[in-house]
């Protein structure tokens, strides 16, 4: 089909303010620029909730939204006891639920939270296992207004348009994502695709045959594959524009790496990193910031945009033309970093937040945020504040800059794992058994 | 050498590379037929996967009794450790339940029993203690230190096995001033790394409880000392704010940031 120069020429706006078009909002930034959403709410007595809409099954994944919908993604089970384990644990085994899921789309209406529509994208029993943080729809949805794509790992990938009629749909093989110590331990996929330009790009790092590809967002047609030599792995891939390319981002365990995103060749690798690597790379002050905090090392890297060959430091270097400062230890494991002004915050897993000077790596502070519960969800900030989801259900609110201060600490009732959108002064969470739209009512 | 020779060479490099491939597939799905052909053809039971994994290593993983039974009746290398964990055999089928594996290992003798026995008190049943102790190669000091730790847990049949077996009563617990109990009360955090510790008391004994990590009552050598067993852990008390963590090669100072 071709594409009329208006259509074209209309693909090509970017978000608009106020949208969240992927996994931690545009270019991964979790950065809700201009918007300036509550800091204090309570999720179980409905105070500054504008509207809470039951979602049956689990998933990790975030909500986007663009314009005046919000879309979510779900895995239902059979098996209505399946919930997430939550905590601080070093447990391998993944769930097995061999019952037959239903995996769905749902459009939601921005003011109301009613659901607009529903499609079922795929039924059947699960292809692979999953980890017991995880879900059987772990990857966020992607949109640019016109398509929504959702992608279901072994389940497939499949585009909607924004009326919810299915475009195309596309089995991507077993996206067998697991332990590298064992095969058998199925986690299940988690990398969210990204649009850029008329492409989706996904990263498939499973046991054997990782790649990366982008698919033609008319019709699904892959328009270029690359072979990754990696093992599995979980984060997102990042969108870095630069001067005379646009880079695509990603972790990986046998490699840091930089792709042109029209192409798909490497541009430049990097290492060492951690064995299980799950964060989003994220940009900011000309540089790309990539963690991870798995043993053998948990490094930061600030990595210099524009970088191109093999970026690996010298023995005992921390830094060089291409990486402006590095660190092996200190990485977080599971929520991504964010970078707000002159900070990079790294959150572990434990609820210890640590601030960074952005162009140095000095460490600012380290503390622990909240009362010790376990952080799977990605930090996201607006108007100046943090915002950090505990799997136990509370988020918190922390001013961002060189001092730490704890603002708000805001019950929403139920587990959260999915890291919050954010739509204009609302903020979207995606809890266990809820989507939740966040506000101060309008005076 | 001529062409053809490397030729051959090369390939039977690559048949027997394949075929030690196929000994660890096989393993890890506990296809004992095809692990006893590969064997019989040649394969290496000491072949290994990136990460230091061996054949037994892989079948005790996954709990496959009989592929892990014949890979022992061939020799294979029970004591191995992997390169990533530095894990053994015995602690991955323990972490896995999967208890006829660990007592066959024990019962072949195949695995020293020693560096594991605090974690088989602690996580496994009685049959395996004693299938530990049987094998003869439990220190003296080890089974009074499960002794110690089963006696805190209350896990009765494996005390009484332990007793049995020799090992020594725990010296009763020293009885300490509650005032100095409670004058430990509170959080504690070390610069080192981001790891917080609360203590306090109940029922006239100090707690702790690392964050995420179960709490735990650690026994009192002296009014500053305190050991926990299970992991081998120490805490000294310089003074009511601060206390030293020794525990393997670790030495942290914990400092009170919350007196409750």
């Amino acid at each position: 089909m071709r594409i009329s120069g208006f259509l074209a020429l209309l693909l090509a706006i970017p978000a608009l303010g106020g949208d969240w078009p992927q996994f931690r909002g545009p270019n991964a930034s979790g950065l809700g620029d201009g918007q300036n959403p509550p800091v204090t709410w309570d999720g179980e007595k409905g105070t500054n909730v504008v509207w809470k809409t039951p979602i049956p099954g689990l998933s990790v994944a975030s909500p986007v939204v663009w314009g005046d919908r919000v879309y979510v993604v779900t895995a239902i089970s059979s098996d209505a006891g399946q919930t997430f384990r939550t905590g601080l644990y070093g447990d391998t085994n993944p769930i097995v639920d061999n019952t037959r899921h239903t995996w769905k789309v749902c459009a939601l209406d921005k003011a109301s939270g009613r659901i607009l529509w529903e499609q079922a994208a795929h039924q059947g029993a699960p292809k692979t296992k999953r980890h017991p943080k995880s879900s059987q729809a772990s990857p966020t949805p992607v949109t640019n207004g016109r398509v929504v794509v959702a992608y279901f790992g072994s389940e497939g990938l499949y585009a909607y348009s924004t009326e919810g009629k299915l475009l195309w749909k596309k089995d991507l093989g077993l996206q067998n994502a697991g332990w590298f110590f064992d095969p058998d331990s199925e986690w299940g996929a988690a990398a969210s695709p990204i649009i850029h330009k008329n492409t989706v790009i996904v990263q498939c790092d499973r046991q054997r045959d990782s790649f990366i590809a982008a698919y033609n967002l008319d019709d699904g047609r892959e328009l270029w594959r690359t072979a990754r030599a990696e093992i599995p792995s979980w984060g997102t891939p990042t969108l870095v524009p630069g001067k005379d390319r646009v880079e695509i981002v990603t972790n990986g365990t046998k490699a840091i790496r930089g792709y042109d995103a029209d192409t798909g060749k490497e541009l430049w690798t990097l290492g060492p990193n951690s064995e299980v690597t799950c964060t989003t790379p994220v940009a900011g002050h000309g540089m790309i910031f990539v963690t991870a905090g798995y043993p053998p090392v948990q490094p930061i890297y600030a990595i210099r945009q524009g970088s191109t060959g093999d970026l690996t430091l010298k023995d005992g270097k921390e830094s060089s033309d291409a990486i402006a400062w590095s660190k092996q230890r200190g990485g977080p494991y599971l929520p991504s970093p964010i970078v707000v002004g002159d900070h990079l915050y790294a959150l572990g897993n434990n609820g210890v937040l640590s601030c960074y000077d952005a162009k140095t790596g000095n460490r600012i502070y380290q503390q622990r945020v909240g009362s010790g519960g376990s952080y799977s969800a990605a930090p996201v900030a607006a108007g100046g504040k943090l915002y950090l989801s505990s799997e136990d259900g509370e988020i918190h609110v922390v001013k961002a800059g060189p001092q730490y201060e704890m603002l708000g600490k805001n019950p929403m009732g139920e587990i959260l794992m999915a890291t919050p959108a954010f739509a204009g002064d609302m903020m979207i969470v995606r809890g266990h058994k809820h989507v939740f739209a966040i506000a101060e009512p309008r005076r | 050498m001529n062409r053809t020779v490397v030729g051959l060479l090369l390939a039977a490099s690559a048949a027997a590379w394949d075929q030690n491939e196929d000994l660890l597939s096989a393993s890890r799905k506990g296809d004992l037929a095809s692990v006893r052909a590969l064997v019989e053809k040649g394969a290496d039971l000491e072949t290994k996967t990136s990460y230091g994994q061996t054949p037994i290593y892989i079948a005790a993983m996954q709990g496959h009794l009989l592929v892990v039974e014949f890979l022992l009746s061939k020799g294979a290398n029970a004591e191995v450790r992997d390169t990533f964990y530095k894990g053994r055999v015995i602690d991955f089928a323990m972490m896995r339940k999967h208890h006829d594996v660990v007592k066959l290992l024990l019962t072949k003798k195949a695995v020293d029993p020693d560096p594991s026995f605090v974690s088989m008190v602690t996580n496994a049943r009685a049959d395996i203690v004693q299938a530990a102790i049987d094998t003869g190669k439990v220190k003296p000091e080890t089974l009074t230190r499960g002794l110690e730790l089963a006696t805190d847990q209350k896990k009765n049949d494996i005390v009484e096995i332990l007793q049995k077996a020799g090992a020594k009563p725990p010296e009763p617990a020293m009885v300490i001033d509650a005032k100095i109990l409670e004058s430990y009360t509170g959080t504690y955090k070390t610069d080192q790394f981001p790891l917080e510790i609360k203590a306090w008391v109940r029922d006239g004994k100090l707690m702790m409880q690392v964050t995420g990590q179960p709490e735990f009552t650690p026994r009192p050598k002296s009014e500053k000392i305190f050991n926990f067993a299970a992991v081998g852990a120490e805490f000294e008390f310089q003074n009511a704010d601060t206390f030293t963590l020794k525990q393997g090669g670790f030495t942290g100072v914990f400092k009170k940031v919350a007196a409750k």
